[in-house]
């Protein structure tokens, strides 16, 4: 007996790695949606309700990539990423905007905070499966680089490393 | 940091309709692009890509003779994987796979024709920075790989230059230049090299035979530097110099050392049998040792010595063909020959080719 698993839309990009996505959005039914979506894709998914819950995550399950909302109560999707790109610890972390918000003036704000992609609500499944692929491709292509560069630096003597 | 990099990317337009082509490149023009191509015919897009070489193509994916999936195909065996060069697609075609195709097939990103300007801009100065980080990272490496390697280079010579000061402490009391001991190295590295041995095991031998008698640090003076023969009890004593060394050299955890301390422990074995400490015979002596021993005789019986005067050419090679097969291993002592008349030839061939033509010999 074989069990036919549908391939995961995501392995044409990054193979069969479990990849860690952190989702945040105020709307539970939405949480739910994605959270099924990216589990059938093979992520590891963890979810978060609002903005403070979203920076709580990101530090404690250190996602390869997060995929927010902008409107939300208290913190919006905006302060979220400029807070994650302002900690060390997550700065490198790739951020997805994933917003009801289709106007020009937010995209260009998206972008310009450094986000990596900006995808409208209602999304179509198989296109949010292609774009987080293409980040997260992006994102393990970085990984490895820098990986290479802490290497490279630790057979170096201090004066001679590059700055973290 | 924006306008930047507006005005130095370089960026490949790739579509039939030539309208389009103009439609983007003045959209572009006016966001403050400079460097811009377009292309009409996809099939010369390896020619451009390879003139041009743009930071960011522009990829119509409906067109005659050749496809965007085509040209992607194409451009992908000429740009290594390691290098990101974002292709933005740009289609009317609205149907999912059409994109997620594209997308899986390398595009970076793709956009629904018509597309809203704004979108466009934000997209391709999205990739762009994209690719800038990694242009940053992979400069970074370079640059880092480029120190690593120096700094790995500084150790190794750091680590020779000790050895190196080992032996010439060892030979200190008897030739305080170090000469011998390094004369000794190249004459085996090139024995080594006649005889066919790997090239890394020649650099090897060239840096660790000179440490072959560094076991003399335990020898008495009055036994080292006695002029004349040695009593039988002296010599017991002299013999000592190979396990002496090999003790001071094991435990080694470079390759180098290894091989150091072989050569000490086993210089003075004899192809017969005889030698010490062991008493090996023939090919049970490791190779670099028997190399070692004829290039020390050869060396030494050269130069003076406490208990004897240097020999002629003549003579040193008189004792080494004698002792050869014997003492010595016929082949290196053969390949210690071949190397001498190379290097005569080698003399000769260039001293009549210094002659000027026509000159007459006085």
């Amino acid at each position: 007996m074989t069990t036919d698993m549908p391939k995961s839309p995501l392995a044409p990009f990054i193979g069969d790695r479990t990849p860690r996505v952190l989702i945040v959005d105020d709307e539970p039914v939405n949480l739910k949606v994605l959270a099924a979506h990216l589990t059938r894709w093979g992520c590891r998914v963890a979810t978060a309700a609002d903005g403070e819950a979203a920076l709580e995550a990101a530090r404690a399950f250190d996602p390869d990539l997060v995929v927010l909302d902008i409107l939300m109560p208290g913190l919006s999707g905006f302060d979220v990423a400029k807070a994650l790109q302002a900690d060390p610890a997550t700065r490198h972390t790739p951020v997805i905007f994933l917003s009801a918000l289709a106007g020009g003036e937010a995209k260009e704000m998206g972008f310009e905070i450094g986000a990596r992609d900006y995808i409208t609500k209602p999304f179509v499944a198989a296109e949010l499966a292609a774009r987080l692929g293409a980040r997260l491709r992006d994102r393990y292509a970085e990984d490895a680089l820098r990986a290479r560069q802490a290497e490279l630096a630790a057979g170096l003597p201090k004066d001679q490393a590059p700055q973290p | 940091m924006q306008g930047e990099i507006r005005r130095r990317a370089r960026i490949l337009i790739v579509d039939d309709q030539e309208a389009n082509v103009r439609l983007l490149e003045s959209l572009l023009k006016q966001a403050g692009y400079v460097h811009l191509e377009g292309l009409t015919d996809p099939r010369r897009v390896e020619d451009v890509y390879a003139e041009f070489r743009p930071d960011l193509i522009l990829l119509d994916l409906m067109m005659p003779h050749r496809d965007g999936f085509q040209v992607m195909h194409a451009l992908q065996g000429l740009i290594s994987p390691t290098t990101y060069l974002p292709i933005l697609v740009l289609t009317a075609d609205v149907t999912l796979p059409t994109r997620q195709k594209a997308l899986a097939a390398g595009a970076k990103d793709f956009l629904v024709k018509p597309s809203d300007a704004t979108e466009v801009l934000l997209r391709i100065e999205n990739l762009l920075e994209t690719r800038s980080l990694h242009l940053q990272l992979q400069d970074q490496n370079r640059t880092l790989e480029g120190k690593v390697a120096e700094r790995t280079r500084q150790l190794e010579e750091a680590h020779i230059e000790v050895l190196e000061r080992l032996a010439l402490a060892a030979e200190y009391r008897d030739d305080d230049t170090g000469q011998h001991t390094r004369r000794v190295g190249a004459t085996c590295a090139e024995v080594a090299r006649i005889l066919g041995l790997p090239d890394d095991l020649i650099e090897f031998l060239r840096r660790a035979a000179p440490l072959h008698d560094v076991g003399k640090i335990g020898i008495p003076d009055a036994i080292l530097l006695k002029p004349g023969r040695l009593t039988p009890q002296e010599f017991e004593v002299v013999k000592a110099h190979t396990t002496i060394g090999a003790r001071i050299l094991s435990g080694g955890r470079f390759p180098l050392l290894q091989l150091a301390e072989e050569i000490a422990h086993d210089h003075h074995e004899r192809w017969d049998g005889t030698g010490y400490p062991r008493g090996l015979a023939g090919k049970e002596i490791p190779i670099e040792a028997r190399i070692v021993a004829v290039a020390d005789a050869f060396d030494a019986m050269g130069n003076d010595r406490p208990y004897r005067r240097a020999l002629s050419p003549d003579e040193t090679w008189e004792v080494l063909w004698e002792g050869a097969g014997a003492q010595w291993d016929v082949e290196v002592v053969e390949a210690l020959a071949a190397g001498r008349d190379a290097r005569e030839k080698e003399t000769d061939d260039h001293r009549h080719a210094e002659e000027p033509a026509g000159s007459l010999h006085r």
